[in-house]
């Protein structure tokens, strides 16, 4: 591992607001497999807010929609390594 | 009177006929217990994210309706029970329906797009008088809707199709 060089060591892609806040027409819901997939990793698990840019209220119901996706098979819990 | 949303996975070897059976079946259970189908979805068999109870293929039914807390337990309980379901997960999506009020309002609703379809049914049950209209559409409304929900299973044959596509990108 590298020694932290500066102030500028790390830097990650991050969303700036919530998209969410930003379009109401999203609809944070178990059953939107497609939408929640963009918000977790390839291993399947959540993104967290830091990277995900979602604000406090709306990343707590993402996590409680994916959880609920989880139960029902329609994510995955994890992804094994191939 | 509160608003739930079952999700039901039901084996890979499930006919439609048996889809017919178990929607049947709870459709009654919730009118038994003075509740009411808003709606029932047939998503058709789509690929599971991980194995359950050995199988990776699973149909998926949705059903959302009304009820007391006791008529929950009770499906929750029968879901268990029968050996074709796999999962299931439940969900309240609305605290406080007044059941009378949600009927009305989906009677007027029915009976905009359907009107000869909601007459042929009322002249059937003859039982409802044709002097409160806002009792009757709303239980024919959901009569009508099942076999036709049930019997769409070319439509679904397309999303596991895009699920699996999805997955190996």
């Amino acid at each position: 591992m590298n020694a932290p060089r500066g102030p500028k060591r790390r830097t990650f892609a991050r969303a700036k607001v919530c998209r969410f806040c930003a379009d109401s027409s999203l609809r944070m819901d178990y059953k939107e497999v497609d939408l929640l997939r963009g918000f977790i990793t390839e291993r399947g698990k959540i993104i967290p807010r830091r990277i995900s840019g979602c604000c406090a209220k709306h990343q707590r119901q993402l996590t409680t929609a994916i959880k609920r996706a989880r139960n029902i098979a329609l994510l995955p819990f994890t992804v094994p390594r191939r | 009177m509160k608003r739930y949303e079952s999700v039901v996975i039901l084996g890979p070897d499930v006919s439609d006929d048996d889809i017919r059976n178990f929607t049947e079946r709870y459709s009654n259970l919730i009118r038994q217990t003075g509740g009411e189908i808003i709606k029932i979805e047939d998503w058709g068999f789509k690929k599971l994210a991980y194995k359950v109870n050995r199988k990776d293929k699973g149909r998926y039914i949705l059903l959302d309706y009304v009820g007391l807390p006791v008529l929950l337990n009770e499906m929750e309980r029968q879901f268990k029970i029968s050996e074709e379901v796999i999962r299931f997960l439940s969900v309240k999506t609305d605290d406080n329906v007044d059941l009378e009020a949600f009927k009305a309002q989906a009677a007027a609703k029915a009976a905009m797009p359907e009107a000869p379809v909601e007459e042929a049914a009322k002249g059937e049950a003859a039982e409802a008088p044709p002097a409160q209209p806002a009792e009757a559409p709303p239980a024919e409304a959901t009569a009508t809707l099942t076999p036709e929900e049930t019997a769409s299973t070319p439509e679904p044959e397309e999303q596991p199709a895009a699920e699996e596509k999805k997955e190996q990108e």
